[in-house]
């Protein structure tokens, strides 16, 4: 009987060092966005970025000899959700760092927890200005602002494409508002009167005919469309039906190949704004591209190009001595001019980067095609 | 700009409308308010989209997706509102909600809560009369509903089993004693009901071209549910006109006065209109209380 007992003693202590051992062999982090819901496509298209990243790592020996792991939490762009994925993270103590999360109002509702557990919060996509002047020491982000993503919005329709009428619509969130507030002051900075400001509340308005129906009204010559890829197809589908003449101009948010397949023949002729090129042909961008296009039937988009950047950010923050939450956090912002796929990183003392290019794409021939503009 | 505000005004409305006849249709028999009306009629309409997908012919497809619904609303009455009918108003209504996230998420599970492009074949062809644009398929919708509501209507008062469906709607142990297969007539009219829905729904799809897992919640519980308090739940005219008048509330709401604050709106005349007419515009002609 003493001898049964201290077998089994000996073979769970055995099996618990060899869990434990292969727990600590191993990074553990959390990808936190919309995995369902309207704007799914960026959360899967972050998961899958970060995914041809670890896949690399991991298949190169991993770092420092450790594999990575991540585990999903789905927030359905939701602030309210993503307070509640944001308890599930910060209580697993194993987590090391969150990319995440993809909206920014889910980021400015979850950041406080992450706060409180001192985690490393990177954002793929986040582009509020206010966002990184709320004061959160553990938050950065690789993706530059709406101040800059706007700015350009507006140029775009102003100098590039000689537009004087605009209208603006936006979603109803902190994106939205964001976005909105800097194409005010972009365009009363160039003198031109915004003819009307209409909203609407992404993932679940369907009907955008009352704002069309005034655009169209006003006589608009260009729409500045403020949200994400379905509404983006919705409203362009029915601009069209309706007759509405004016140009489609989007910011971030739209340069998702999924609202091309939404919205069909309406997309011809619709602009967004982009920080990843798709048709991108430099070498270590058409690697990123080919190996992502083969792996997922899809072209990839800003969402999983900067999310595949920040796993190799990390990588080298870690290799540097960010072994532990606070240390990352530090390593992170030690990191100097980091060649990303997107752009070269560098923190500033908020968490924000700068000198990163914003890309024009216009939709011919049912896809995004690159623009260079001449005139600004 | 008005008559534009108008048309797209009417044009949802009757949309609205489709889905409230079915709506009320359950309401009037047993006092139910069906919240997994919504979400049963999304799966039909999936079911549609997947059998244009798999190449079937239009009527193959819409008659494929009614049916659907038919069945599964006869499926979830006798597993899930027959055991608990005499227990009262609230257990069947949570049965009935329990039954909507079943539905929703196995929607989510096999087609995922992505939006589709939904392209079944019926192109709209908008038609432009000065400053407005209509399509014509609002033209369809509107009178639709219209003929579906007169249908039923005369139905109801003049075959046998419509005066079946009235007298349970009255008494459901008098009209058993009366030799009426209550049981058989409370599984048609669910069924009825959310093959009407699905139809609703693929009218609705058709029109804004594209479908996700929230049209059911989305249209089926909330704007139908709303559309019958204003109409007058229970009653079938006050379906439609209490559609129409929803839409319409959120066109001008839209158009005239804000579009962030719209849904504000368009609740507050709501709670204001149920102060003032708590029967709604055409009380009940099938629930009545004797």
């Amino acid at each position: 009987m003493k001898k049964g007992i201290m077998l089994i003693v000996t073979a769970v202590l055995v099996l618990g060092s060899v869990v434990a051992a292969s727990a600590g062999e191993r990074i553990l982090f959390a990808i936190a966005g919309p995995m369902t819901g309207d704007s799914a496509a960026q959360g899967i298209q972050m998961r899958n970025g970060a995914t041809i990243a670890v896949d690399e790592i991991n298949a190169a020996g991993g770092v420092n000899g450790k594999k990575l792991e991540f585990i999903v939490g789905d927030d359905i762009a939701n602030p309210n959700q993503a307070t509640v994925v944001a308890q599930k993270f910060a209580s697993d103590n194993e987590i090391l760092f969150i990319l995440g999360h993809n909206n920014s109002g889910c980021s400015i509702s979850a950041l406080p927890i992450y706060e409180k557990a001192g985690l490393p919060v990177i954002s793929p996509t986040n582009t509020n200005p206010t966002i990184t002047s709320l004061g959160y020491k553990n938050y950065m982000r690789v993706i530059v602002d709406d101040d800059a993503i706007v700015g350009q919005q507006v140029l775009l329709a102003v100098k590039e494409l000689d537009f004087k009428k605009p209208v603006v619509i936006w979603e109803n969130t902190d994106y939205g508002k964001g976005m909105r507030e800097v194409a005010y002051k972009r365009l009363k900075e160039l003198n031109i009167p915004i003819l009307a400001d209409e909203s609407y509340v992404p993932g679940v308005d369907r009907d955008y005919s009352a704002q069309v129906t005034k655009f169209k009204g006003l006589g608009a010559d260009v729409a500045l469309f403020m949200g994400e890829y379905t509404a983006g197809a919705l409203f362009a589908k029915q601009a069209k039906n309706l007759g509405l003449t004016a140009q489609i101009v989007c910011g971030s948010g739209c340069s998702n190949p999924k609202l091309i397949e939404i919205a069909g023949p309406a997309a011809e002729g619709l602009w967004a704004l982009t920080t990843f090129d798709p048709n991108d042909e430099r070498p270590a961008q058409a690697a990123f591209i080919k190996k992502y296009t083969s792996r997922y039937k899809d072209a990839p988009g800003e969402w999983a190009a900067h999310s595949y950047d920040i796993i190799y950010l990390v990588k080298k923050a870690y290799e540097m001595g960010g072994t532990n939450r606070a240390s990352l956090i530090q390593k992170l912002h030690a990191v100097k001019a980091f060649p990303g796929i997107t752009g070269t990183i560098q923190f500033d003392e908020k968490g924000d980067v700068s000198g990163k290019k914003v890309m024009v794409l216009v939709v011919k021939g049912g896809k995004f095609n690159t623009y260079v503009p001449k005139k600004y | 700009m008005f008559l534009q505000y108008l048309i797209n005004g009417l044009s949802i409305g009757s949309v609205y409308a489709l889905i409230a006849i079915g709506y009320n249709m359950v309401y009037g028999i047993l006092e139910l308010l069906n919240f997994a009306h919504g979400d049963v009629y999304a799966v039909g309409c999936f079911i549609t989209l997947a059998l244009i997908v798999a190449k079937q012919h239009l009527v193959v497809a819409i008659l494929g997706g009614m049916a659907t619904g038919f069945v599964l609303n006869l499926a979830v009455e006798r597993f899930a509102y027959r055991p608990v009918r005499f227990s009262g108003r609230v257990t069947p209504t949570i049965s009935a909600v329990g039954i909507a996230y079943i539905m929703r998420n196995i929607i989510m599970r096999i087609w995922g809560p992505e939006t589709y492009p939904f392209d079944i074949g019926i192109k709209t062809t908008y038609i432009t009369v000065g400053h407005v644009v209509f399509g014509t398929l609002q033209i369809y919708i509107f009178f639709i509903a219209l003929a579906l509501m007169l249908a039923i209507t005369f139905l109801l008062k003049r075959t046998k089993t419509g005066q079946a469906v009235l007298a349970i709607s009255q008494s459901i142990p008098t009209a058993a004693l009366m030799g009426i297969p209550v049981n058989r007539i409370i599984a048609f009219v669910y069924g009825a009901g959310a093959a009407l829905g699905v139809a609703g729904g693929v009218l609705f799809c058709v029109y804004y071209e594209s479908i996700f897992v929230g049209i059911g919640f989305m249209l089926g519980t909330m704007k139908a549910w709303m559309a019958s308090i204003l109409g007058g739940i229970g009653s079938l005219r006050g379906a439609v006109i209490g559609a129409i008048v929803l839409g319409l509330v959120e066109s001008f709401v839209s158009g005239y006065v804000s579009t962030v604050y719209r849904d504000a709106f368009v609740w507050g005349f709501l709670i204001l209109f149920v102060l003032i007419r708590p029967k709604g515009l055409f009380p009940a002609q099938i629930a009545e209380k004797v």
